[in-house]
């Protein structure tokens, strides 16, 4: 699949109000799919996925969303950014739309920011 | 007290009719913003950060607090011993700010960076090398009578952009009947379902449509393989083609769909160089979609005082750039700043991990009015009073007006500029 | 008090031509030498024996500060790598070539011995932007001349023949932007551009609007009258750099049937011939027009050989330039309601026949212009050249034997279709004095610049005059004088204190009508339009009107 990250309102306004709060993790720790590949992944909206790529991966609540199929968007925010790789090619730019992601049914929980910002700390 | 014209400090619209309800020294009521206006203001105090703070050691789970004048003695001294300091972010702060944190890096000899790298870099890049065909936002809503809306969605990230200056509203020779609306988007967003055509294309297909189309309007053949490259059908093409050609004055919108995909500077670069060539036939122009309020506030004043954007480095006592090299994500990703100053960003949200895992490594200096993210991680933390809500400052808009921002409530801390001003005292007295 | 002895002064505007003269300044100003002995404990003595003095040196017509001018700068790193300049203990760094950064814009002037600069053509819905750069260049005074000559409100009163309308809203608009004069583009053309249009001549016609770049010139001429400003309308004509433009530039000066007209960077606007192959020299008519029309002031726009960054509000000659140039760069902005900008990079190349003849023109307009007083030094920074050149045009107008060295190392067409290798003439120091100084002041109506009598402004430049090298001579003053302070000392900055933005007060002010148009079609609120005061934090307003000063 491809990982797209994008800004969407309810992003933008949880993120003004604070980022360490329940409604940020649940607006931005969500990954929207078709509801196709919902289907064909065998799994409901609502449950917990993760997403891999080769920077890392992330477990994030599943959602159908106006999405092609054989694309995953995550709302832009730290639980998107755990799976982007912090090569530029020389352009500064990361690549935060377009990189391959693979994702599965998962029963590990969703990291909140607090653990997000542990896990930075580990070597 | 009602204070109306207050300028909006969230995203590039800088939409400056909103009028703010203040009753002692609280707003009360926000009108005529958009959802995300409204939260910022009303919430503006949510999560504020209530002291200047600081950890004796980085290690520590908690912060202490103490005065601004200690943390200003301590954040000098992190940025003196410093060899190689990061300044980062500075998109969403004022503009005298932004000119003094430039001051900061020259004198420290520090790598000072905004927001474009991650966003609308890929713009002034191509800006950089082909050129810019632009036209201010009044312009779209007197005269424009085609606007295609290019990998962005203004319906969500720039909320009322589509009523103030693109899609519905009135001008002078033009309004929404007279104007045929296109989105070009791999999905079909709220701004797709408000137009006319919605065209959708294969994700990190749109360099090659953006060339399939240079080169069809110069006569070139449209390939019949066309809808397997990209996912767009020939005829829609060149029906597009054809309403391009047609148009009086036609604006192309463009944001992270381009910036941000595969080719990034490369179809900025391939989008501006389209327009450029479609005035050949008729009047077009191209308008990045700049996000955060103050992105073109820093690329004015930095390029001004230094001649450079953003990714500005000073270790030789001159100002360098190299996007890249001097910019903000690659930096920390490849280890390189031995501490950093953040400004009004949070790269600990917003930037890869393996960029931000570096910031929990090394001193981090956090000035914000809220409990960012990188905050939580930071050595020292410095609130500040909110720009455009409780400091004035002017910023500039996605195309480049500036415009005054006020001060509708009072704060206890010192704006971004006063604290940048008292560091650069500090560090001469060192 | 600080006193400059025994320099050799040339002050034009007092008629002092080389005399020995002692200059005493107190409070930022020249004052009367004093009655008494001065003990001189205090006094700073400057001994200028064997240097010349002359009143710190005025810019008529500049591109230093703006949306434009930065556009240029973020859009040539390229350029900047070629020029970089180190911090020191009192100076900022920064960056050239062309297109230099704000700080050492204020440097470099400085050094050559200007104390003040205008900068050209300011959008109005943007001049706040130029007054903040304003605030980031030190040492020189400055000021902004506004543009008008597309401006929906200008072109709609006059469609409307509403003359005491378009006066109101000229006032109104020069008081909002804190700005000095009224710009005119290429009138009416930057506005057709915006339909990818153009003008070809003074009564042709503007889309939507109806009127002719001819009544646009008219009534702008007469409302500076009305409004008493300090400057002529400072024209850009129409037809810029076109083969057989000085027929379009005759016209112009006959279309302000007597009123005072500054038009600018005239060379660009001096060409015969019909098309770029049978390009040629048009400066013999042309001067023969200013010195026969008292009317009449220009400044050159002078070619010099290099780098350039092409910079105006006029869109479609800037299409053009693109189109010539040697590179893929292009820049285009459209201004609402207002006017528009382009920028191309472009190189002047001595081999080029074109270039060459430009380059020639220029010379031969200073050298046929009888009077000093009415022709000024530029060259359109950073258009035609850049003004740490300056010196340059200098050496090539007092020395005919330079002039000559470059005629014959440039394309010959540069002899052939002009007049210049006959031009015998070679500027005094008086002269370049008054090209520079008395007469730029004088035609911008800066009572304090540009000279040094009583109550001047202590603006002042020494520099030591070689004649065997007059480049090096004004390429770095042996002392500059700013508001009674040294800031230059042997070439080098010693002092960077911020100078003074000017601007006029006028009649005029926002009616009902204005708003509501506004307001239905800018972008922007009209209560955010209008420049605030605190982007003047140093300031010198000229009154032009009694009322004016009592409109607050």
């Amino acid at each position: 699949m491809k990982l797209i990250t994008a800004r969407t309102l309810k992003q933008g306004m949880a993120m003004e109000e604070s980022k360490i709060s329940q409604t940020y993790q649940n607006i931005c720790a969500t990954g929207f799919l078709n509801e196709k590949d919902i289907a064909k992944s065998d799994m409901k909206e609502g449950e917990l996925i993760k997403a891999k790529t080769a920077y890392g991966e992330v477990v994030v609540k599943c959602s159908k969303g106006v999405i092609d199929e054989g694309n995953l968007l995550i709302p832009m925010g730290p639980w998107a950014n755990i799976i982007i790789g912090g090569n530029t090619n020389g352009t500064g730019m990361p690549d935060f739309k377009g990189i391959d992601v693979r994702i599965s049914k998962t029963d590990e929980k969703i990291l909140d920011v607090k653990e997000i910002i542990q896990k930075l700390k580990e070597k | 007290m009602e204070i109306k014209n207050v300028v909006c400090p969230f995203c590039g619209c800088l939409c400056d009719d909103i009028t703010v309800k203040v009753e002692d020294n609280e707003i009360k009521a926000v009108k005529n913003g958009c959802g995300i206006c409204i939260t910022k203001f009303i919430k503006h105090h949510v999560n504020a950060v209530q002291s200047p703070m600081l950890k004796k050691e980085k290690t520590d789970e908690n912060f202490v607090n103490v005065s601004m004048d200690e943390a200003i003695e301590k954040t000098g001294e992190i940025l003196k011993n410093a060899k190689y300091p990061l300044i980062f972010g500075l998109s969403t702060t004022e503009c005298e700010a932004q000119g003094k944190a430039l001051e900061l890096a020259e004198l420290t000899g520090a790598t000072i960076d905004q927001l474009p790298s991650v966003c609308h870099g890929p713009s002034i890049m191509a800006l950089q090398s082909v050129g810019q065909i632009t036209a201010t936002l009044g312009e779209v809503k007197n005269r424009a009578d085609m606007v295609i809306f290019w990998g962005c969605n203004p319906i969500e990230a720039h909320p009322r952009h589509f009523n103030r200056y693109s899609g519905t509203t009135a001008g002078m020779w033009s309004d929404r009947n007279k104007r045929y609306i296109v989105t070009i988007d791999v999905r079909e967003t709220h701004t797709a379902k408000k137009s006319d055509k919605f065209i959708k294309i294969s994700p990190g297909k749109d360099y090659e449509l953006i060339s399939i189309i240079r080169a069809a309007i110069k006569g070139q053949k449209i390939p019949d393989n066309v809808e397997e490259m990209m996912g767009v059908n020939k005829d829609d093409i060149e029906n597009l083609i054809n309403k391009m050609k047609g148009a009086k004055y036609g604006v192309v919108f463009y944001g992270m769909g381009m910036t941000q995909s595969f080719g990034k500077e490369l179809n900025t670069d391939g989008a501006i160089s389209l327009v450029k060539e479609l005035n050949e036939w008729t009047k077009f122009s191209i308008n990045p979609m700049l996000g955060h309020y103050n992105v073109a506030g820093a690329v004015h004043v930095w390029g001004w005082q230094s001649g450079y954007p953003f990714s500005i480095n000073f270790s030789l006592q001159y100002p360098r750039y190299n996007p890249g090299e001097f910019s903000a994500t690659q930096i920390l990703a490849r280890k390189e700043c031995d501490a950093a100053l953040i400004i009004a960003t949070d790269p600990v949200a917003h930037l890869p991990n393996e960029a931000a895992r570096h910031l929990a490594e090394i001193p981090v200096i956090t000035i914000d009015p809220k409990f960012s993210l990188t905050a939580l991680i930071s050595d020292v933390v410095i609130p500040c009073a909110t720009a455009g809500i409780e400091a004035e400052g002017t910023a500039y808009r996605m195309d480049g007006i500036p415009l005054r921002l006020k001060r509708v409530v009072r704060s206890e801390f010192l704006s971004d500029r006063e604290i940048l001003e008292r560091l650069i005292e500090k560090i001469k007295e060192k | 008090m600080l006193i400059i002895k025994n320099g050799m002064m040339y002050d034009p505007a007092n008629k002092i031509d080389g005399e020995t003269i002692d200059i005493y300044i107190e409070n930022g100003k020249i004052v009367e030498q004093p009655a008494n002995e001065r003990n001189n404990n205090e006094d700073i003595i400057i001994d200028a024996k064997g240097m010349i003095v002359m009143p710190g040196g005025v810019d008529i017509h500049s591109h230093i500060a703006g949306a434009k001018v930065t556009k240029a700068r973020v859009m040539c790193p390229d350029d900047h790598r070629k020029d970089v300049i180190r911090k020191t203990k009192i100076s900022r760094s920064g960056t050239g070539y062309t297109v230099p950064t704000t700080f050492i814009t204020g440097y470099r002037y400085a050094k050559l011995g200007y104390t003040f600069v205008a900068e050209a053509a300011s959008p109005p819905i943007a001049t706040r932007h130029t007054h903040e750069e304003f605030n980031d260049i030190p040492i020189i005074d400055k000021t902004a001349y506004i543009l008008m000559g597309s401006n929906h409100f200008v072109l709609d009163n006059i469609k409307n023949n509403n003359f005491d309308g378009l006066k109101n809203y000229v006032g109104f608009l020069l008081n909002a932007t804190k700005g000095y004069a009224i710009k005119i583009v290429n009138p009416g053309g930057v506005e057709n551009w915006k339909w990818g249009k153009n003008v070809k001549g003074l009564d042709d016609v503007v889309i939507n609007y109806g009127v002719s770049p001819r009544e646009i010139l008219q009534n702008l001429a007469k409302v500076r009258k009305e409004l008493n400003l300090p400057h002529a309308i400072h024209v850009h004509c129409n037809n810029l750099g076109s083969p057989g433009n000085l027929r379009t530039t005759l016209e112009t000066i006959d279309a302000v049937k007597g009123e005072p007209i500054h038009i600018t960077h005239i060379q660009f606007n001096s060409y015969a011939g019909e098309n770029w192959g049978s390009f040629a020299s048009g400066a013999s008519e042309i001067s023969d027009k200013i010195n026969s029309s008292n009317n009449v002031t220009v400044d050159v726009g002078q070619v010099i050989f290099g780098n350039a960054t092409t910079m105006t509000a006029d869109g479609p000659w800037q299409h053009t330039v693109y189109k010539l140039s040697h590179q893929n760069k292009w820049v285009n902005i459209d201004v609402e309601m207002e006017t528009g900008s382009g920028i191309v990079p472009y190189i002047f190349k001595e081999n080029t026949a074109v270039n060459a003849i430009q380059w020639a023109i220029g010379l031969e307009l200073f050298l046929l212009v009888k009077d000093p007083f009415r022709i000024c030094l530029t060259t359109d920074h950073p258009n035609a050249g850049l003004f740490y050149y300056y010196p340059m045009v200098v050496e090539w107008l007092m020395s005919k034997k330079k002039r000559d060295e470059m005629l014959n190392k440039i394309n010959p067409k540069a002899k052939e279709k002009t007049t210049l290798a006959n031009i015998e003439r070679e500027y005094t120091l008086q002269e370049i004095a008054t090209i520079t100084r008395a007469a730029t002041a004088r035609i911008m109506g800066l009572k304090n610049k540009g000279h040094i009598g009583t109550g001047a402004d202590a603006d002042i430049s020494i520099y030591k005059f070689d004649e065997n090298n007059i480049v090096k001579s004004f390429s770095s003053a042996k002392y500059v004088i700013k508001d009674g302070r040294v800031v230059v000392k042997d070439g080098e900055i010693t002092g960077t204190h911020f100078g003074r933005t000017y601007y006029v007060k006028t009649k005029g002010e926002a009616n009902d009508e204005i708003k509501e148009t506004f307001e239905k079609f800018y972008s922007v609120s009209f209560e955010n339009y209008a420049v605030e005061d605190v982007y003047v934090p140093r300031k010198e307003v000229t009154e032009c009107c009694k009322e004016s000063i009592t409109n607050q």
